[in-house]
């Protein structure tokens, strides 16, 4: 790992590889160009261990392997759902936890070869002028694409941490390699459309992790999609509810993953979950094309809160 | 793409219909049957009258989150033919050997040909196919061709009989020899195939498809192409739920009854058929080729933005097919694959109207329409 993260220091520029499900389709349509950093070759990374003191995924675990596992599953089931019912079985059969993480977004003109948008150095963003029929709901960055990591987003409602190892020539003197970052941390406040993530050229994904599971606790994961399946959600909803806590996490509708604390105060303070799912929808900013999203927000959060009652 | 315009066609007529029906209150098979006076389509409103799930379909208003429709529609299309289509058959090397330049993508064209053959000579021949230095075949597209090549082949398949007729009188010297059921039967028993294959000289014939009894739509061939003067036609019963908190729709059940004469393949024609369903209920709930409105670049480029039914989103599909013969047509088959589809599309529109009083007049029959419409 040391010598991966030496070697990506020591280059411009340069993508890091684990499933490849997301580079290579960028590589394939041209929108990606760079230098390819293989992790195939790096030992490690690639276990996954369930302890008292909670779980630690290797970044090369796949997304498979997290959605079947039992202890997971067990003690996390949320996280558990949302690996099991993100995007195929081919995919999650390829695709990385770290990867999953890391991936760009699923954005029709960032993915376009042909369109020069925000992320891609352009003026502006082409969706929010354009075609936004899936972006934005929660209108929090001049990039409207939403993020695209469904795992992202579980681990904002489990509270989980990210390790990320620094190349030794960036990191200060004294500043260990590997560093643990909160979620909140790791996804960074959004506010360059350029970047999906905190993550510094050279920084790798090497870990994920959980802490201890909270005894008595019930967690669900609810994707709204048009298609049974192979879809990027409309809005994806984890939900934890235990005595004396609660947890609500959305992805698909702002540039990061969102914990709704409002949501999670209001079922503390005894609100029911239809009130909690209308409580879910302040502050949401839509664009002219998204307005429908905040009906999907509210019936997502309504159906996950539904499924804890 | 199937059946190019036709289901966008028959959504705008046949949920217009199903709105007439409503707005009558009328039964909308009792309304269509009124002026529908195909005799090919009769037996299949029958079959369709008789369908539990149309009988028993759910009916009046709903109001939980999950309601359930069930919807019809009909279609007709024309045939194609490609007149040159030419079918080789030879006898070699101990090997019956059948040859023609067409390509197989799937659609089953090399089993229609060694079926049609094997039903003439009792014997099905090795196929070869996709080779434009071949005689001339159908291309895949149009519903052209089983309707093409079934009867070249048989045409070949018979030439190659009457050659083997010949032979078995003048060099076996047998009386009235005739080729069927995999061997030549004559006066006091029988040659076996196995024997024929290797007694036999080197045969090769060239069938080819005539043309139907009455002649083409249009009296002349345009690009190799003649439109047949019948048409196919069909019938779609869709069964939907309705999630109408996240505005989706989804097919839990598909009833498909086509008229397209003879069955050359029956298992590859029901095969069609349920492609054609899966592909219908995708024009009507997913796919759309999307424009940015100011670059006008299409902005759907792959099949992650251009949506296509999974098979999580197809349901059961049980097919019918008419029995009604068309003996005008030379070799009694036409096509079938883009007229069970024609109708899937506004099936699904009358389902979810059944389902929630709301019309849809637009496709695909997305989330943010659904929960639009049934909340209006």
């Amino acid at each position: 790992v040391i010598k991966f993260v030496t070697t990506l220091a020591e280059v411009s520029d340069g993508e890091v590889r684990a499933g490849g499900t997301d580079l290579s389709e960028r590589r394939r349509s041209g929108v990606a160009a760079t230098d390819v950093y293989d992790l195939r070759d790096v030992a490690g990374l690639d276990t996954l261990v369930v302890d008292g003191s909670g779980a630690r995924i290797g970044a090369k675990v796949t997304v498979a392997a997290v959605g079947s596992h039992a202890q997971v599953m067990g003690g996390w089931r949320g996280f558990g759902m949302a690996a099991a019912g993100l995007a195929t079985p081919q995919i999650r059969n390829v695709a990385t936890v770290g990867g999953n993480l890391a991936q760009r977004p699923r954005c029709w003109y960032f993915r376009d070869p042909g369109s020069v948008c925000l992320k891609k150095g352009g003026g502006e963003c082409l969706a929010r002028a354009g075609d936004h029929l899936y972006h934005a709901v929660f209108d929090l960055s001049p990039c409207v694409a939403v993020h695209a990591s469904t795992l992202a987003c579980a681990l904002l409602a489990y509270d989980g941490s990210v390790v990320v190892y620094r190349p030794p020539l960036l990191a200060p003197p004294r500043v260990k390699r590997a560093e643990v970052r909160s979620m909140a941390e790791f996804l960074g406040d959004g506010r360059d459309p350029q970047e999906e993530n905190a993550l510094e050229d050279g920084d790798l994904v090497t870990e994920v992790r959980l802490g201890a599971p909270v005894a008595g606790e019930k967690a669900t994961y609810y994707r709204a999609i048009a298609r049974a399946r192979a879809e990027w959600p409309l809005v994806e909803v984890v939900a934890r509810r235990w005595d004396g806590g609660a947890r609500v996490a959305v992805g698909g509708v702002a540039n990061v993953p969102l914990r709704l604390e409002n949501v999670e105060r209001a079922i503390m303070a005894g609100a029911s979950a239809t009130e909690a799912a209308e409580i879910a929808t302040q502050g949401a900013t839509p664009l002219p094309m998204t307005r429908y999203k905040v009906d999907v927000l509210r019936g997502a959060v309504l159906t996950a809160l539904e499924e804890l009652a | 793409m199937r059946a190019p315009g036709g289901p966008a066609a028959f959504f705008a007529l046949e949920c217009a219909i199903d709105e007439l029906a409503h707005a009558l209150g009328k039964d909308p098979v009792a309304l269509r049957r009124a002026w529908d006076d195909s005799p090919f389509r009769a037996e299949l409103w029958d079959w369709v009258e008789a369908l539990p799930a149309w009988k028993d379909r759910p009916r009046g208003a709903q109001t939980g989150r999950f309601r359930r429709g069930v919807g019809l529609a009909m279609a007709s299309w024309f045939y194609i033919i490609e007149p040159s289509t030419q079918v080789k058959l030879r006898l070699e090397n101990g090997e019956l050997v059948a040859e023609t330049g067409s390509q197989d993508i799937g659609n089953g064209g090399r089993s229609v040909v060694a079926r049609a053959v094997e039903g003439i000579l009792g014997i099905a021949p090795r196929v070869v196919y996709g080779d434009s230095d071949l005689v001339h075949g159908p291309l895949c597209g149009g519903s052209r061709g089983t309707a093409s090549l079934a009867p070249a082949a048989e045409d070949a398949a018979r030439q190659l009989a009457a050659e083997l007729e010949r032979w078995a009188a003048r060099v076996r010297r047998v009386r009235n020899p005739e080729v069927g059921g995999g061997a030549i039967a004559h006066a006091k028993g029988s040659i076996a195939w196995d024997e024929v294959l290797k007694e036999a000289p080197r045969i090769e014939v060239v069938g080819r498809r005539k043309a139907d009894r009455g002649g083409w739509y249009l009296p002349m061939v345009i690009g190799g192409t003649a439109f047949g003067r019948q048409l196919g036609v069909a019938i779609a019963v869709t069964e939907v739920e309705v999630d109408t908190r996240i505005g989706r729709v989804r097919a839990t059940g598909a009833w498909s009854a086509v008229s397209a004469g003879r069955i050359v393949t029956p298992e590859l024609a029901r095969s069609q058929v349920q492609g054609s369903v899966v592909q219908g209920i995708g024009y009507a709930l997913y796919e759309e080729r999307r424009f940015c409105p100011r670059s006008h670049r299409m902005i759907t480029r792959g099949l992650e933005d251009y949506r296509v039914a999974g098979i999580g989103d197809s349901p059961p599909v049980e097919v019918f097919f008419g029995t009604r013969e068309r003996p005008e047509v030379e070799g009694g088959a036409i096509g079938l694959a883009e007229v069970a589809t024609a109708p899937l599309c506004a099936s699904v529109g009358n389902a979810v109207f059944a389902a929630t009083g709301w019309r849809p007049t637009d496709i695909p029959i997305r989330p943010e329409r659904v929960l639009a419409g049934v909340r209006a």
